[in-house]
């Protein structure tokens, strides 16, 4: 039976909580990953962090609730200026932004539940754990491609 | 029945009710569970103990304000999806020229006055991310427009028979419709609205006193591209002001409220044909169980005669000069509504005020004053009226959370403020409440 634990990416970089905003976009610029999770410096999983989790910083979170703003012309004081950038940057750590409720599968895990995983959920990648650690990441990508080497 | 059994179950009855009620106050398991579970108790110990059976409880449902809760949310669920708010926020917004005194005033009365027709909770979710968006982008603190509108959304649903739920149940029970609300409330409601909105001014006075960065921006905004819909917000209207006019006359044709709001949203349905799904989706299905759970309880304790001995400890309401009674009741009513919430407080009391027309005497000054107490009263706390923890959870998406004690200082403040006002109508105008 195909195991995650062939297929997984191992030993990922991984970013920790209070590594800034600034940090995470430099990481994301060198290695074009979709996701970086993040770790304790036991290496326990806290949570995960995205681009769009950073993208976002720069939107109200109400904005959600708006099905329309066509209407709007000028944001004004929203506007995305110098300043703004400046604050996010050094202010915002990545315990701010990280989504902390994660999908993950274990190493033993097959991989026919890891891509239904995938589908379910809708998302790209999934951190793969052995005893509550961290040991891997297993992307749609690797998959794909291990798969029509095999 | 035996005096011991009697006692028994009053007491079975009155524990599961206290205990219900502890639940939802205490928001350990969600109000809907909770009154849920209380009722199937009520029920199965009620035939245990041969007080209550379901049948019975069956007949405790009022039927006639579960139709038109339903009735009127599936009509907003369709005008929620045509801009229509929007549209009401920005003009409301370009009327007041971005000022941010006058735009409290213009926000408020708009909300105020959609809230007399529609849903409160619907006219708050929606009205909210667009005042905190034209807050935000004048640079400034949406905290004063959001407890505006909720406050003044609260105070506009006293004035008719559907803008507040307590009201639809003290309709419903006490047989009084539409017009009797227009005529015997609305006047007050609208006075208090104007009285709320200045002690408001005052109350933000220091939020209100920033000039607002960029007012060009609201200028610039574009109401009529709000409008996702122009065809389908000219029908939503037509039946609306149909529904509106029908309750102006469903009492002269002898039609139950819940009725037409039932005709008007079948008439929208078949008027937009939307996915039925996805419209009834929209329909707060949560009130509408808990509003049955609540009935299906207090029935269980109306049975054992609770409220039979509770009516004799207040019978004197309704044999004392009524005034005196009217006003004893108004700020008992915002007091309790305050603590227990508007609508458990409402569904105690109609029983009891019913119980007291028994005895002959004229009871509707005290079903105004019950309108009043707990329309008012539930803009004391957070959990005075739903609408309130609505906009403390929208509040928490932006940088200007409302916290329960801010809650507490501003919306005590606006409730004393009406209190008073309907203190004064009550005393010196009793002829208005008759």
């Amino acid at each position: 039976m195909m195991k995650v634990r062939d297929f997984m990416s191992p030993n990922p970089i991984a970013v920790s909580t209070s590594n800034t905003f600034r940090e995470v976009v430099e990481l994301f610029y060198r290695h074009r990953f979709d996701i970086f999770p993040v770790v304790d410096e036991k290496k326990h999983l806290m949570g995960i962090i995205s681009k769009t989790d950073l993208i976002g910083v720069f939107v109200p979170e109400y904005f959600n609730l708006l099905d329309n703003f066509s209407f709007v012309k000028d944001f004004g004081a929203l506007e995305i200026n110098k300043e703004t950038i400046e604050l996010i940057e050094h202010l915002f750590l990545v315990e701010d932004l990280m989504v902390s409720r994660v999908v993950t599968v274990d190493e033993e895990t097959t991989l026919f539940t890891a891509i239904a995983l995938m589908r379910n959920n809708q998302i790209k990648c999934l951190p793969v754990l052995r005893e509550d650690k961290l040991v891997g990441i297993i992307s749609q990508t690797d998959i794909l491609k291990a798969l029509l080497r095999e | 029945m035996s005096e011991g059994s009697l006692i028994i179950n009053q007491l079975v009855a009155g524990v599961i009710f206290g205990a219900t009620l502890i639940l939802i106050l205490s928001e350990r398991l969600h109000r809907v569970i909770a009154a849920m579970s209380g009722a199937a108790l009520m029920v199965i110990l009620g035939m245990k103990f041969g007080f209550y059976s379901p049948d019975e409880a069956m007949a405790a449902v009022d039927f006639n304000t579960l139709g038109l809760l339903i009735g009127m949310m599936i009509i907003v669920a369709h005008l929620k999806r045509t801009g229509l708010f929007n549209f009401l926020a920005i003009k409301s917004a370009k009327v007041a020229k971005g000022n941010p005194r006058y735009l409290l005033a213009t926000l408020g009365i708009a909300t105020a006055f959609v809230s007399m027709f529609l849903d409160n909770v619907t006219t708050i979710i929606l009205m909210a991310p667009i005042t905190i968006l034209m807050a935000d982008a004048l640079g400034i603190s949406p905290l004063p427009f959001l407890m505006t509108e909720t406050l003044l959304s609260n105070i506009g649903g006293v004035g008719t028979l559907i803008g507040d739920p307590p009201n639809i149940i003290i309709g419903s029970s006490a047989g009084l419709g539409f017009n009797d609300f227009i005529i015997h409330l609305m006047p007050l409601a609208i006075v208090t609205i104007g009285g709320s909105l200045l002690t408001l001014n005052l109350v933000f006075n220091k939020e209100l006193k920033i000039k607002p960065k960029n007012i060009r921006h609201i200028l610039s905004l574009d109401e009529y591209e709000a409008i996702r819909s122009a065809r389908g917000l000219k029908r939503c209207l037509v039946v609306l002001g149909g529904v509106i006019l029908l309750f102006f006359f469903h009492q002269q044709l002898e039609i139950p409220s819940s009725f037409v709001a039932l005709i008007g949203a079948s008439i929208i349905l078949l008027f937009i044909r939307p996915d039925p799904e996805e419209i009834l989706k929209d329909v707060d299905w949560s009130v509408v169980f808990f509003f049955t759970a609540l009935f299906v309880l207090v029935g269980g304790i109306e049975r054992t005669g609770i409220l039979t001995l509770i009516r004799s400890k207040v019978e004197f309401l309704g044999t004392t000069r009524m005034v005196l009674s009217s006003l004893l009741l108004l700020w008992i009513s915002a007091l309790s509504s305050s603590i227990i919430g508007n609508i458990p407080f409402t569904m105690i009391m109609t029983p009891i005020i019913k119980h007291i027309a028994t005895g002959g005497a004229n009871v509707n000054p005290l079903w105004w004053s019950l309108a009043l107490g707990v329309g008012f009263g539930g803009n004391g706390t957070p959990i005075g009226a739903t609408v309130n923890v609505m906009a403390i959870s929208l509040s928490e998406k932006t940088k200007y959370p409302i916290s329960s004690k801010e809650w507490i200082k501003i919306g005590s403040t606006v409730t004393l403020t009406s209190l008073t006002i309907a203190t004064l109508f009550l005393a010196f105008l009793p002829a208005l409440f008759k």
